[in-house]
Formats: C-alpha cells, structure tokens, sequence
C-alpha cells in the first residue's frame, strides 16, 4: 500500500479507495485487513467507535413523476440505493432480484432508490415505465447529463458508455454496488454487486429494530426524529466490504463541496504527482448554468494551510464534438503524490475548488516528456496472426493496423492500450478495451489506436499460454519500456492507457479503471478540436 | 469411453431431477443432429420485461462429449433481432459492466452456467413484453452441434 500524504482533506465518496484495493492485487487483502480491523473494533471499541458512520451524500434528482426528488424526503425509512439504467439486461435486473428478496423479507418500512446513470436513454417516462414490475417501495431517478454526473460523484459512483456495436446499442458500465442509507440518512452499508439478499436483509432488520419506522405512505415532511442518539451500527451484523471515506458534507443540489461561488465537477479519471498533469473539469453557475467556456478561467492547485503548491495556470476550454457543455483543461504541477484542491478563477473574482488525489508516477513513462521509443507489433509484423499479439476473444482489428513508432513517423497521435482480456490480473482487465473501442469509432479517422498486450506468453495449440506465475506476470518489452513493472506499479497493476501527440509527446496517462470522457477531452485537446 | 457413459448418465439423471422440479424447471433440449454427443441444456429462462426493452437469457450447458464444444450463436427471431452472446465482469471498485463474447466454451465433460452477474444471451429491443409464465423460444448454434432450439420460461427475476 502506498503512503501518500494528505495535503487536503479527502474528497469526494469512496473513489479513493478503488484506487488503494486495485494497487498491488491486493484487493483480498484488502479485504482481509478490512475485516480483521472490524473484528478487532467489535471486540475492542466502544459502540460509538465500531463503526463510521456519516451522512449519506445528497442525492437531488427527478424522479419517475417528473417531481424534484431529495433523498431527505426518505428520512424515517432505511433506504437502499443503487444506480444502474433501464436498458441493463443483466446486472441491474439481478440486483433488482437481490433487492425484491430483501424488501419482502425486511416487511414495510425499508425503500429503494434507483438511479440511472444514463442521461441519455432515461427520463422519468422511462423511469416510470421500468418501475411497473417492481414493488411499491421503489423510486426511480433520472436527470441532466450534468446532474447525473454530479450526484453519481458524490457517492462514488463512475460509469462509462460501452459500445455495442451499433450506434444506439450502447451498454453502460458502472458501479452496482448497493448503499444502504440508514433512517436518519445516515450511510450504514455498502455491498458489492453479487451480495446475496441474506446479510444485507439482517442489516435492514437492524436498522428497522433501531428505529421503528411507521409504515405506510413516503414521509415527505422533515426529517423523523428517533429520540434515540446516534450509537454507531452495533446492530449490523454483516460487515460490508468496503466503507465508504466521508463525503464530504455538501449543499443539497451542488455538485462538488462548496468552495467559492462556481460548482467544479471533476472529469479526469487519473491524475499525477510531477512536473505536469492535465486536470480536466468541468464549471457551473450555483444555479447551475454551465459556464459556456467564453470566460477565461486559471487553476491553481492548492495544499494545507491554503499554500499554493505552484503559479497560476490558464484553463483550456474545450468543447469536444457532441459534448453538451464546455470542459475546463489545467495542466499544473503537483510536488507529491495526495490528496490536494484544485481551486479555478474567473478574473472577475469568482472560484470554485474542488479535492483532487494526486497518484504516484512511480517510473512509468512522464507526462510532458517523449514517449519512450519502443514499437509494439503489428498484424503485418506477426503475417495475421492475431493469437501472437492478441489475447481477445474477438479482436478489433483497428488495434492492430499501426504501430507506435508508425504512428510517430507520420507525426499521429495515438492511444496505447495497454490491457489483456486472457491473462487477467486485476479485475478491471478487458476493461480498457471494450471502453477503448467507443473511441475509435469517434476519433479513429485521426487518432491511432494500439492494443499492446502487457505480458510474455506463447500460444500453444491455438491457445495462448503465460510464460510465468500470473501472480507475478512477466512483463513483454514493449511494455516494460513504458516503465510499468516498478515497485509502485508491479506488472499485476493493468490495464493502462497513454495518450501521445502528434510530436510524440505523453500527454495524459490512465491506470486501472478508465473513463471515456476525459480521454475524449484530451484527444480534442490535442487535436486542437473544439478549443475554444 | 466408460467416463462417457457416466458423464451422459450423469446428465440423464440431472434432466430427471430437473424436469421433477415443477415451475422453475425447463424441459431438457434434445439434439437435432450433429457428431458425438451434443451438450445438454438445462433450465433455460428468460427475464420478464418490457416490449422495446432488454432482457437476457440464462441456462446451463453440459457437455457430456469427449471433444471441446462452443456455444457460438444465438437466434430468438419472435423476441428480438439482436441476441448476443455477453460476459458481465466487475471490478476492484465495484464497476461492472459487460463484453459481447464471440463463444462460450465448454470443455469435454464439463458444464458452463450462463447466469446473472456471469455469462448470458443478451436480447435487445424486444419486439413484444415478456410477461412471467410466458414460454419462448431459443435456437442455440453450437460449433459442432449446430443448431438447437430450446423452450424457455419467463420468469420475473
């Protein structure tokens, strides 16, 4: 695990955390220690002590009657959330399955809230139209792109649209953990996708025996006083997984902790610790209003005790083809790995900040410098034997048609793909492809797309073999002479994702998991396409 | 070939139990031809859902063969126009999503489970709601079995 200082106080929901269980593998572990240390609170801590509890993040949508809808307004009632869309054929059905198990075992009382996070499929009608089959006891929640992508924030929860092939057969994939949000509105639980109806249907009951709820009709009114203090969750029986860091506590209805008078939404999945890292936002009025991109805005990226940790930078405004509002691109300096504040100005005195974790770049290839001069193969270099260079059940053949150092020659931008869908040594694996080939299908005209397998392996009897322990994967030299293998990032830390201009220049960097909006941004950065 | 044997006796009597399971069973698909001994299919079902929306099917596959076979293709023309073969996989941070997979292989002897959060046939802008107790139909393509059509019941979840 790495040691990162804390600058700034942590930010927003739990996306800390995926990144800390993804290092190393140690997503068991991570779980392990997880549960010894609350074996260890049971048995040792007071009750107020046991457990963490804080206030459920906001949540501020429509819901399925066209209606404002304030997670407040469930006060009285434990309340499970989940965020999923009505076009999910799989995951959010099963999750619907495991949540009818649990509202029909707990009795009246307990709540569901879906969320969907996609805008653009889902709006109240779609909502409404979904809810038919399911219990009474549900809401279901839709809103701006905007919207959604503030309120998702807030509680950790990311997605990204997966292509299926045709232009409107899109997926999303997205967080399907369940939060369980206690009658207080407090945040009690949070269970992985998969958990079965049984603990989470005992922790339900806890809370129901904690606080009787009245059955009946939504409580719309304020908040139900219990009588009863706050005494930690002694009652849950089931340890979750994971719990989430503390949100920090926010205005209902903005996007990001209040700091200063513009609402920051940030977009970037990956940021570094180094001389430069591009930090992408996205800016709006307190109403709401998103800033159209025609005010300049400068960055600075701030640390404990308010320090500046570098000068002043102006914001690139970008407006990517097809985007529904202005991003804001800071490329700044940030001295070590942690959590820090990105604060944006208007010259007119306005500011908004926002909490940002700065990763460690260990050696992997910088940010600002040259790519390393390494090739990676091509369908030609291998006469069509796609098994040698890809592992992918069924591969995209764009990925194959160029290699770095062609795309350098003809001065094109590329995005290596650094991932495996055989040899999968961390969960997200696959993961960088499949979101990978919705960009192509945006920018594949200009940009090159390069699949690079990270491992050695030999492909015995039309099967490909890893030449060594999965546990500790020997790295390929094209991949190596990315930098990947160090001690921050061992070679089981996959996939990732560089991004070069057209002077063979590293300009953005992601590891893990990958979102495709802020890729989408820097290729329009570097493209020069919707600069404004 | 005594393994054999065992595996399709094996089969045979998971089908019996299964067909004595009432509601939630399905009837066992037979083959329609093919060399060797074609997989066995079992409690197929489908997920009750809305006309215009998406659902997926989900089964058991057996394959009580000596030789690897490959789920490769899925029709269900009176459903939908674009069934597919999909893997769901979550990750770290609890982000889940899906892939379309070219092929379910299952290995010689063994039985793969096309389930929710795991592999499952992915049925698209429904042409008609999928009411619970509803049967369907499935026309399964192996690679070597070739075509096999199944009955499956929809059920709410």
């Amino acid at each position: 695990m790495h040691e990162r200082p804390a600058p700034a106080p942590p930010a927003p929901g739990p996306a800390p955390l995926d990144r800390r269980l993804v290092v190393g593998g140690g997503v068991a572990l991570a779980v392990l220690v997880g549960l010894a240390a609350w074996l260890l609170a049971m048995a040792f801590l007071a009750p107020d002590e046991r457990f963490v509890v804080t206030d459920a993040p906001t949540l501020e949508l429509t819901d399925q009657a066209g209606q404002p809808f304030s997670l407040a307004s469930l006060r009285g009632h434990p309340v499970l959330v989940f965020f999923g869309y009505t076009h999910c054929p799989d995951v959010c059905p099963a999750t619907i399955g495991t949540l009818n198990q649990v509202l029909a075992d707990a009795g009246d009382g307990p709540r569901a809230v879906f969320i969907s996070i996609d805008p653009d499929r889902d709006g109240p009608r779609e909502m409404a139209s979904y809810l038919k089959y399911l219990p009474t006891a549900y809401t279901g929640l839709s809103g701006s792109p905007e919207e959604i992508a503030a309120n998702a924030r807030r509680w950790g929860v990311k997605y990204a649209k997966v292509d299926e092939g045709s232009p409107d057969g899109y997926a999303m994939a997205h967080t399907a953990d369940v939060f369980l949000v206690d009658a207080q509105g407090r945040l009690r639980g949070r269970y992985p996708f998969g958990t079965e109806p049984g603990p989470i249907t005992a922790a339900v009951k806890g809370l129901l025996a904690e606080t009787p709820v009245t059955a009946g009709p939504i409580a719309t009114g304020p908040p139900v006083s219990t009588g009863a203090p706050a005494t930690g969750a002694p009652s849950i029986p089931s340890a979750p997984t994971v719990v989430p860091t503390a949100a920090p506590s926010t205005v209902p209805g903005t996007s990001s902790p209040a700091i200063g008078d513009l609402r920051v939404l940030l977009v970037s999945s990956s940021i570094w610790a180094g001389p430069q890292t591009p930090v992408i936002v996205t800016l709006s009025e307190p109403d709401g209003t998103p800033l159209d991109g025609a005010v300049p805005v400068t960055a600075r990226v701030v640390g404990a005790n308010e320090t500046a940790a570098g000068p002043d930078v102006p914001a690139t405004t970008i407006l990517p083809t097809g985007a529904s509002r202005a991003s804001y691109v800071a490329t700044v300096r940030i001295p070590v790995p942690g959590w820090w504040r990105l604060d944006l100005m208007t010259p007119d005195g306005r500011r908004g900040g926002v909490s940002i974790e700065a990763l460690d770049p260990g050696t992997s290839a910088a940010i600002g410098a040259p790519a390393p001069a390494s090739d990676t193969p091509t369908l030609a270099d291998v006469d069509g034997q796609l098994l040698a260079i890809t592992t992918q059940e069924a591969p995209d053949l764009r990925f194959y048609q160029e290699s770095t150092a062609d795309a350098r020659a003809a001065g094109r931008p590329y995005v290596l793909v650094i991932d495996s869908s055989r040899f999968r040594v961390s969960p997200a694996c696959g993961r960088a492809l499949t979101m990978t080939r919705y960009l192509i299908d945006r920018w594949g005209a200009d940009v090159a797309f390069i699949h690079l397998e990270p491992f050695v392996y030999q492909v015995i009897t039309s099967a490909p073999v890893l030449s060594g322990d999965i546990a500790n994967p020997p790295l390929n030299r094209w991949t190596a002479a990315w930098g990947l293998g160090d001690a921050v990032w061992p070679a089981t830390d996959m996939p990732w994702i560089f991004v070069v201009d057209g002077q063979g220049i590293v300009r953005a960097k992601y590891r893990s998991i990958v979102g495709t909006a802020d890729i989408d941004v820097m290729l329009g950065v570097i493209e020069g396409q919707g600069v404004r | 070939m005594q393994a054999r044997a065992v595996a399709i006796l094996v089969s045979f009597v998971l089908a019996v139990l299964t067909a004595g399971c009432g509601s939630g069973g399905s009837a066992v698909a037979s083959p329609a031809s093919g060399g060797g001994a074609p997989p066995t299919i079992r409690d197929a079902w489908v997920r009750a859902a809305q006309a215009g929306g998406t659902s997926a099917a989900y089964l058991s596959l057996t394959n009580g063969g000596a030789a690897e076979e490959q789920l490769v293709g899925v029709r269900a023309a009176d459903l939908t126009d674009t069934a597919s073969l999909h893997e769901t996989s979550s990750d770290a941070s609890g982000m889940t999503g899906m892939s379309p997979v070219d092929s379910i292989t299952i290995p010689a002897g063994g039985t793969v489970a096309l389930a929710p959060g795991g592999y499952h046939i992915m049925l698209m802008d429904l042409k008609k709601e999928l009411k619970a107790g509803d049967r369907v139909t499935l026309a399964l393509t192996f690679k070597q079995a070739g075509e096999i059509s199944i009955s499956a019941e929809v059920r709410a979840n």
